[in-house]
């Protein structure tokens, strides 16, 4: 288009030109004809217009070649403009594909993983020594690298201050030296020690903290100096490199973490679990440890997905006090804490307990967290103590009634007077034995209400007559410590469903502990209430009180609350144990309270009988 | 009502057939025949004839039970009251114990000095029912 213009305009120029010389010579040659007319005169004219013609016409040609140059330089320059652009465009769109590539790859050996991203930068950059670095102190340790062989080794160390990284991790941004040579760092140790002529590095951030760095050097100087592209590319892959780093220790810290709990729960006499009930009623054991082969003898793939597997093997009796169990903590999300028995595959059946903590999920479900171990041995170690707590106290029990019949006899002076020591002697050793046989009482007494062996007589009947003979029962040993009995009893006509021989013993285990605890000169209160439909007695002391360090145990076996002390209050600390176990075999509760240095009460409830019930057998 | 005079002690723990001997002997003035077993008490029951038996309950082969079965198999006890000497009881097991022919029960241990007197309150009330 332009060439056709210029063209078109030197064409007309050249015509403009023709037109303007004739003019000019054809004026100028009429008026020299007109002076002096002379043929010869017009044919000099004629000459010299078309001296100028041609002059002409070479001028318009000169100029038409000089726009043409011109023309062709500018096309030219653009064109290498456009080569140019394109060859950046390329170099970006290589440099992204790199990086690309890089993010994308995986594979699961994280160094071969950066090993690959190394190689495919180096081929980038042109530059065949990479390194990625961790950088400790003064100590440069190559974590990966990729640089022709026998070169380098991955996790040789160099001290810092040789390497160019010392200069990169100061600077803080990417450093790149086209040539080291010529650069200001020509006097550095490591182009003393390695002569690397170009290198560009920038520094590597894990969580936050300077990790070390990700470096490219080689022995040449560069051909180009390094583009802003190139130390972009440089910051990048040193970003991915750190939160690769970043994402690979957090993947092993699980991994670890996985590792840990599943040698720790290998190592356990039981199983631990996730347990998860969802709201359509199915259930699963997302996790489990091995320890399910011992309780359950299934493996943890079996119940992943389905936990029907264990409550199919649940002792048919207990399964629904399970299920009911695992109902009432999902609906409170408390604690749930069972034992009951599960089926081997020999057909006989061991005792486990489990117990786990829910938690709601936002799907709805419930997961628990829990343990369930084998308890078993326990149960067998239980019952061979309790069978040896009731043969010792059978086999005590012979020896200790010829034991108490001797002393008797000698105490009874049947065998003459005694000396006045030896009297008391005998006194003391009477007085041990006594202790030693309510011991033993008790020892049976316990044992029979575990083996649920003890009888109970129930019979509807007043209450008060109960509470009169125990107070009477128990005068005698009140007055040892100085103490009084005071009974309140309103109304007096409550009639309870009763034992009476067992509510007398729960009674006076009260009466005498109130008086024990008691200082001279006290007042026991027993005060007989009625509340609604419940018979409510009450003895109330003003002793020492219960230690609330102790308050948790008072209905614990064998509890005192002076234990390590040297017992002067004496008793087997059996019997709130046993009264507890009385009130409750006898539908009634027993409980307390009390504060330090002021005083106890014990309290008894009993469900009341209607006395319209029993008007007959009063009349 | 005759006076109870012989006693026989059927107990198999050497201790307290000692004991019991000698508080029933020294503190009541009986005369007291031991027999170590149900089978010696079979044995030794014709010759010695006793007017009131006294047996433990808890006994190694043949138990207290047992022997006064055979006692009354062999012989007339109709006159002779037989005592059972047993650890705590409830009152439903003392029922149980005169349901099997018992006059009545001695719980273990007994007081050595209120034995002879126990003894001699159940003879009485044996005669007088």
């Amino acid at each position: 288009m332009i060439n056709q213009g210029v063209n078109r305009t030197t064409q007309f120029l050249a015509w403009l030109g023709s037109f303007l010389l004739i003019l000019l010579f054809g004026y100028l040659s009429w008026q020299g004809y007109q002076q002096t007319p002379s043929p010869q005169l017009l044919l000099r004219w004629l000459v010299a217009f078309l001296a100028s013609e041609l002059i002409l016409l070479l001028l318009v040609r000169e100029i038409d070649c000089l726009f043409q140059r011109l023309l062709q330089q500018a096309q030219q320059a653009e064109q290498l403009q456009q080569q140019l652009a394109s060859r950046q465009n390329n170099n970006y769109q290589q440099a992204l594909s790199t990086l690309n590539n890089i993010a994308t790859s995986f594979d699961p050996d994280w160094r071969k993983q950066l090993r690959q991203a190394l190689q495919v930068a180096a081929d980038y950059l042109q530059l065949p020594i990479a390194i990625v670095s961790k950088i400790e102190q003064q100590d440069y340790q190559v974590l990966v690298h990729s640089a022709p062989e026998g070169l380098l080794q991955d996790g040789s160390h160099f001290a810092l201050g040789n390497t160019y990284c010392s200069l990169t991790l100061a600077r803080g941004t990417v450093l790149a030296i086209d040539q080291m040579s010529q650069s200001q760092h020509a006097q550095h140790p490591c182009f003393k020690t390695f002569a690397l002529e170009s290198y560009i590095g920038s520094a590597i951030q894990v969580d936050g903290k300077p990790f070390g760095t990700v470096s490219f050097s080689s022995a040449t100087a560069r051909a180009t100096p390094f583009s802003q592209l190139e130390c972009d590319f440089v910051s990048l892959l040193a970003r991915w490199i750190g939160s690769s780093i970043e994402r690979r220790q957090y993947l092993e810290a699980q991994v670890d973490a996985a590792q840990r709990l599943k040698k720790i729960a290998s190592q356990l006499p039981g199983m631990v679990f996730q347990f998860q009930l969802k709201p359509d009623g199915s259930s699963s054991f997302p996790y489990c440890s091995e320890g399910i082969r011992d309780i359950y003898q299934l493996t943890p793939e079996q119940v992943k997905d389905d936990a029907s597997a264990v409550f199919a093997l649940i002792h048919p009796d207990d399964l629904a006090a399970v299920q009911d169990s695992v109902a009432a903590s999902a609906a409170s999300l408390s604690l749930w804490k069972t034992d009951y028995r599960v089926r081997r595959q020999d057909g006989e059946y061991i005792w486990v307990t489990g117990r786990s903590m829910p938690e709601q999920q936002p799907d709805g479900s419930v997961l628990w967290h829990g343990f369930i171990s084998d308890l078993t041995e326990r149960k067998r170690v239980e019952r061979l103590k309790d069978e040896f707590v009731s043969t010792v106290s059978h086999e005590l029990r012979t020896p200790l009634t010829a034991i108490s019949g001797a002393i008797g006899l000698l105490h009874g002076q049947v065998f003459g007077a005694l000396p006045e020591q030896a009297r008391q002697m005998t006194e003391l050793a009477q007085a041990n034995v006594k202790k030693l046989q309510l011991l033993i009482n008790d020892l049976l007494d316990m044992d029979k209400l575990i083996a649920g062996k003890m009888q109970f007589d129930m019979q509807p009947q007043p209450l008060l007559p109960i509470i009169q003979a125990a107070l009477r029962d128990n005068q005698s040993y009140a007055q040892q410590y100085q103490v009084s009995y005071q009974l309140d009893a309103d109304p007096t006509d409550i009639w309870v469903r009763v034992d009476n021989m067992r509510l007398q013993q729960v009674l006076t285990n009260l009466l005498s502990n109130a008086a024990k605890f008691s200082p001279p000169q006290a007042v026991v209160k027993v005060v007989l209430q009625q509340q609604d439909d419940t018979a409510l007695i009450r003895v109330i002391d003003s002793g020492c009180g219960i230690s609330d360090d102790f308050k948790p145990y008072i209905f614990s076996k064998f509890s005192q609350a002076d234990s390590s002390d040297s017992k002067t209050k004496g008793g087997t600390g059996l019997g709130l144990a046993i009264s507890q176990q009385l009130m409750h075999k006898m539908q009634g509760n027993i409980g307390f309270h009390s504060e330090q240095g002021k005083g106890s009460e014990f309290y008894l409830l009993l469900p009341v009988e209607r006395i319209t019930e029993h008007s007959e057998e009063i009349l | 009502m005759t006076a109870l005079q012989r006693i026989m002690h059927v107990e198999d723990d050497p201790s307290i057939q000692q004991v019991a001997k000698i508080a029933l002997e020294a503190v009541g003035g009986f005369t007291v025949h031991t027999c170590s077993s149900g089978q010696q008490a079979l044995d030794d029951y014709p010759a010695f004839a006793p007017q009131l038996i006294l047996l433990d309950v808890m006994m190694p082969g043949m138990d207290g039970p047992t022997t006064l079965q055979q006692l009354r198999q062999q012989f007339d006890l109709s006159k002779v009251p037989a005592v059972f000497m047993t650890a705590k009881v409830q009152s439903s097991e003392v029922e149980s114990y005169k349901a099997l022919g018992a006059a009545d029960v001695v719980v273990k241990p007994f007081d050595p000095m209120a034995l002879s007197g126990q003894i001699r309150q159940i003879w009485q009330d044996f005669h007088q029912a």
